[in-house]
């Protein structure tokens, strides 16, 4: 069967629609609709929120109930391992291999990513080199710091230069100096992809985002630009912004 | 109290616990009966039984006679039938029992008339010399034992508990565990927590010597018990425990006045010391090293240079007394109990024994203290350690060049490395070639020559052949001589030919059965040797070819229960999926990387049989023979050759190994970890089988893999079980599919 294919000339938008899920009784997602447009896409919200949720139904780690995800216009589903080949993801369960070491670690996911052999290694290489872990890389990443891990996590997301990036709270257990790092990066990483990145810190977000997408108790808050949230919100900060909106939700 | 509640109750502990007790007993009765059934080791120890019984009234010497007379007796009939055998094995048993007996004062008096005649020897009595020593030592300790009263027991009973160091290694096994599993804070990453915390230190330290103290009870406890339970449920008598102990010849070098029972009971309590000793060792090594795994490979080197000073040093080397002074001395004591070595401590000579069991309490106090004192003095962050900066830049070395492979090749590193596979095949492919042994086909006198004159007419069977046989069978019944009883050498001569002819006359028999065997298939008659297929094609071999399956499915559970679950254990389910090949593309390169691995099983199973029987009973004769020339198969209606109905035997036991190993990884799959994985298959593939072993029943091993893998009681009894086994292997694969290929 013929694989459906991804426009290569340009970064599709990723659309979700009226995407709803539940866990048991628990629902948690609640008919939510948001575009992504290429740029950082800061998804905030408390611990629960669904953000991960929403992340992990992006990337068909769970099954979808209702509502739909395209791609370019296409069905996730049905675009299948051409939409995968243009997905970096990063989990917020540190998952990896403990007994490998960090390259060879990132040489695994560089096959599963089909990337041809020669530039997954300069990749690599120049990864390792960006998130300082070149040193380190022949250790095993069972020995590895959990910022150390999450470097690595970084590091194989990235991998294959997906054209969706789904960051799920990429920021935990890093340093200052490496949180710095991280934002300006993907500060110039989102200029022509579609970057996703959750967390519940707003300062890690306010900077660099395009468009902040805020979610509560599995329903969409609001969605904008920062200065339209802090507008909205009458706040100085995103964070005031962040703790206004949320807590005008709560009961 | 929490600390004895987390080891204790935990199922790994207790799976281990109970796993290795129905090892060790299972392997107990697998030593004592003939088939490796229960019913069987009972019988044998109620024939036992009986013969002691017949002979307990009488003198000893009468005894030795009216044995020798029953062996005798035996030894003229039919020797390939078990009984016989058995017979056999248990008069010579006894009447070593009862010669030992004879002998044993004789034995004592001639140390003493040794040692005065060596003291008259110049280079021996020199005045303070180790050998004037050592020869007054030993007639000092022996002299002790004049006059001693032996009496004649059930020492089959008592002995068979020291015939295996199996329970032993399992004990020390136990204790491995146990050390890891008190050590595990140091891989889960709160050992700063635990060293932090008030009770952390002295305390913890304290506790954990009690656990180790009552783990190492348990452990003898109930692997040595439940030896002895099943020794008593065999022999149901030890006889008098009060007899000495060296009535029992084991034990006839072990100079001191002691009843069998009381030695028994001080045996035990050494037994819980050193295993307490030994764990306590197994700690210091352990934890002597902050990181958990290179403490433990630190010990199992120690064990190893330890294992090798206790086997290979000899009884005169200058470095005897670290025999001695060994781990091994005090995990497997067995050897030194039962032999009497005299060696150099402190200008004096010292019986060997005596110096592992002196040292016992003061190495228990240096290595409780040294264990007490690393637990509470011992930093959790430290610097890193020279052998693991050692091993970092090896790896750094050979990461670049060695860390690129295929999809297929890392699945295969996660089998072989990652879950150290490769010593599972090593283990497997020693137990192949070293352990496993050949079937048994006819072996006796008359089936020597009965192969013999096989391979003489071997070739296509005819009338001419059949004239040819009948020719010389006549030949031998004209030259037959008249058995003549009182003179031994024509005695002798008569029986060998009339052996010949027995076998001729067998082989004329089974050539004729197999030439109307093949008239009614119309197919072309074959005569050839039999020995070979009888090892291999037989059904009588089942027993032999079970615990080959036994050992497969042993070896395919270890290898293969990780697979899944490894990944879950590693959460890595959500990373794997969201990349291009993680799902269908990676799931299948699993099952094929399993496969590979159950190809390799499989060839070592088949390979080594093949090299152990023709190794034993020559090439293959005659494959291209229809399967109607071996005797057992002659009512086949089967139109085949030898060759073909073997290699589909051997088809068929890859099939059943492969539907094994699709159930294995379906299970694999749903557990979150892998020693989960391996219990639940363990519990599920492995614990039928080997109980149905255990109790030789074969209704309960229809429950378990053991009959696919032993496939031809199978095949020939219900043969299309393999369609309905193949049906199973592709239902568990589909579900495999839709719980780790597909969907989440």
């Amino acid at each position: 069967m013929k694989q459906p294919a991804v426009d290569q000339a340009a970064t599709p938008v990723l659309e979700v629609a009226d995407l709803t899920k539940h866990y048991g009784d628990r629902m948690a997602l609640d008919h939510i609709s948001v575009t992504f447009s290429p740029g950082l896409t800061g998804l905030l919200g408390p611990n629960g929120a669904g953000k991960s949720t929403l992340m992990n139904l992006i990337a068909d780690n769970v099954k979808r109930e209702c509502g739909t995800i395209t791609y370019g216009g296409q069905d996730i589903l049905t675009l299948g391992r051409a939409f995968r080949q243009q997905l970096g993801y990063m989990s917020q369960e540190q998952g990896l291999y403990e007994q490998f070491s960090a390259r060879e670690f990132l040489q695994y996911m560089a096959n599963l990513k089909c990337l041809p052999r020669a530039s997954a290694r300069s990749q690599i290489e120049q990864l390792l080199q960006t998130f300082h872990l070149q040193r380190d890389a022949h250790r095993k990443l069972g020995g590895f710091s959990g910022g150390m891990r999450q470097r690595v996590l970084l590091c194989q997301a990235l991998l294959g230069s997906p054209r969706v990036l789904l960051l799920d709270e990429p920021s935990a257990g890093l340093d200052p100096q490496e949180r710095l790092n991280l934002r300006s990066y993907l500060a110039n990483l989102a200029r022509r992809r579609v970057v996703l990145l959750s967390t519940h810190i707003a300062s890690d977000v306010e900077s660099i985002a395009s468009q902040i997408v805020l979610i509560n108790q599995g329903r969409l808050v609001t969605e904008g630009s920062p200065a339209h949230l802090m507008q909205t919100a009458g706040a100085a900060s995103l964070e005031q912004a962040y703790l206004y909106l949320v807590g005008a939700q709560q009961p | 109290m929490n600390e004895r509640r987390r080891v204790f109750r935990n199922r790994y502990w207790i799976t281990a616990l109970l796993g290795m007790g129905l090892l060790v007993v299972l392997l107990y009765v697998q030593s004592q009966s003939v088939d490796g059934g229960l019913s069987s080791a009972r019988s044998r120890a109620e024939r036992y039984q009986d013969l002691l019984a017949e002979t307990s009234d009488l003198d000893e010497q009468t005894a030795v006679t009216y044995l020798q007379e029953k062996l005798a007796v035996a030894q003229t009939q039919l020797p390939d039938q078990a009984d016989t055998e058995l017979t056999v094995q248990l008069c010579q048993q006894l009447i070593s029992q009862y010669e030992h007996l004879l002998n044993y004062p004789d034995e004592l008096q001639e140390i003493q008339e040794q040692a005065l005649h060596l003291s008259s020897i110049s280079i021996f009595n020199r005045s303070g010399s180790f050998s004037q020593r050592n020869i007054e030592r030993t007639a000092r300790d022996f002299g002790r034992l004049s006059g001693l009263k032996l009496q004649i027991g059930p020492d089959l009973a008592v002995t068979s508990l020291f015939s295996s160091q199996l329970a032993d290694y399992a004990v020390l096994l136990l204790l491995l565990i146990l050390v890891n599993m008190i050590l595990q804070e140091r891989k889960r990453g709160l050992w700063t927590l635990i060293h932090a915390a008030p009770g952390g230190r002295g305390r913890l330290a304290w506790q954990r010597v009690g656990l180790l103290g009552a783990g190492s009870l348990q452990a003898v406890l109930l692997l040595h018990g439940s030896k002895a339970a099943m020794s008593w449920y065999l022999y149901q008598d030890w006889g008098d425990l009060g007899r000495s102990l060296q009535s029992v010849e084991t034990f006839k070098y072990i100079p001191l006045r002691l009843s069998l029972g009381s030695a028994l009971v001080w045996l035990l309590i050494y037994k819980c010391l050193a295993a307490f000793l030994v764990a306590l060792c197994l700690w210091v090594l352990a934890a002597a090293v902050n990181n958990l795994q290179l403490g433990l490979g630190l010990a199992a080197i120690v064990l190893t240079a330890e294992y090798a000073g206790y086997t290979l040093i000899r009884d005169h080397s200058v470095l005897v007394w670290l025999r001695y002074l060994n781990l091994f001395a005090y995990i497997a004591p067995q050897r030194l109990f039962t032999t009497y070595l005299n060696i150099p401590f402190l200008g004096q000579a010292l019986p060997g024994a005596w110096m592992t069991v002196g040292a016992l309490p003061l190495l228990l106090l240096a290595v409780l203290a040294a264990a007490v004192l690393i637990q509470a003095r011992k930093y959790p962050i430290a610097r890193q350690n020279p052998l693991l900066r050692w091993q970092d830049r090896l790896r750094a070395r050979l990461d670049r060049h060695l860390a690129w492979r295929s999809a297929m090749g890392y699945e295969l590193h996660k089998i072989l490395v990652v879950h150290q596979g490769w010593m599972i095949l090593l283990a497997l492919l020693y137990l192949e070639l070293a352990q496993a042994g050949v079937p048994i086909a006819a072996d006796s006198s008359l089936g020597a020559y009965e192969q013999a004159y096989q391979t003489q007419y071997a070739g296509v069977l005819d009338q001419r052949k059949l004239q040819q046989i009948a020719a010389e069978i006549e030949a031998l019944e004209s030259n037959l001589p008249a058995s003549d009883q009182s003179d031994p050498s024509l005695s002798l001569q008569y029986q060998e030919q009339y052996l010949q002819l027995a076998a001729l006359q067998t082989v004329q028999a089974g050539a004729r059965s197999t030439l109307a065997a093949c008239q009614r298939q119309q197919v072309t008659p074959y005569l050839f040797n039999q020995a070979v297929y009888q090892a291999l094609l037989s059904t009588d071999s089942s027993s032999y070819r079970s615990k080959a399956a036994l050992r497969l499915i042993l070896a395919a559970l270890l290898l293969l229960s990780p697979v899944l679950a490894y990944e879950n254990e590693m959460k890595m389910q959500r990373l794997n999926r969201s990349t291009a090949r993680g799902r269908g593309f990676l799931w299948r390169r699993k099952l094929l990387a399993s496969g590979l691995i159950l190809l390799l099983l499989w060839l070592i199973s088949l390979g080594s049989e093949i090299y152990r029987v023709t190794g034993y009973y020559g090439p293959l004769p005659f494959l291209q023979a229809p399967l109607q020339c071996v005797p057992e198969y002659e009512a086949a209606t089967l139109n085949c050759p030898i060759g073909v109905f073997l290699a589909g035997i051997w088809l068929l036991r890859l099939l059943g190994l492969v539907v094994s190993g699709c159930l294995l990884l379906l299970l694999s799959g749903y557990t979150s970890k892998r020693e989960t994985a391996l219990v639940a298959n363990t519990v599920l593939w492995l614990l039928p089988p080997a109980v149905a072993m255990l109790l030789n029943s074969a209704e309960l091993s229809y429950v378990s893999f053991l009959p696919a893998l032993t496939v031809l009681p199978l095949l020939l009894r219900y043969p299309w079980v393999y369609a309905v086994l193949a049906l199973a292997g592709l239902a568990a694969l589909a579900l495999n599919w839709r719980h780790d290929g597909r969907c989440c």
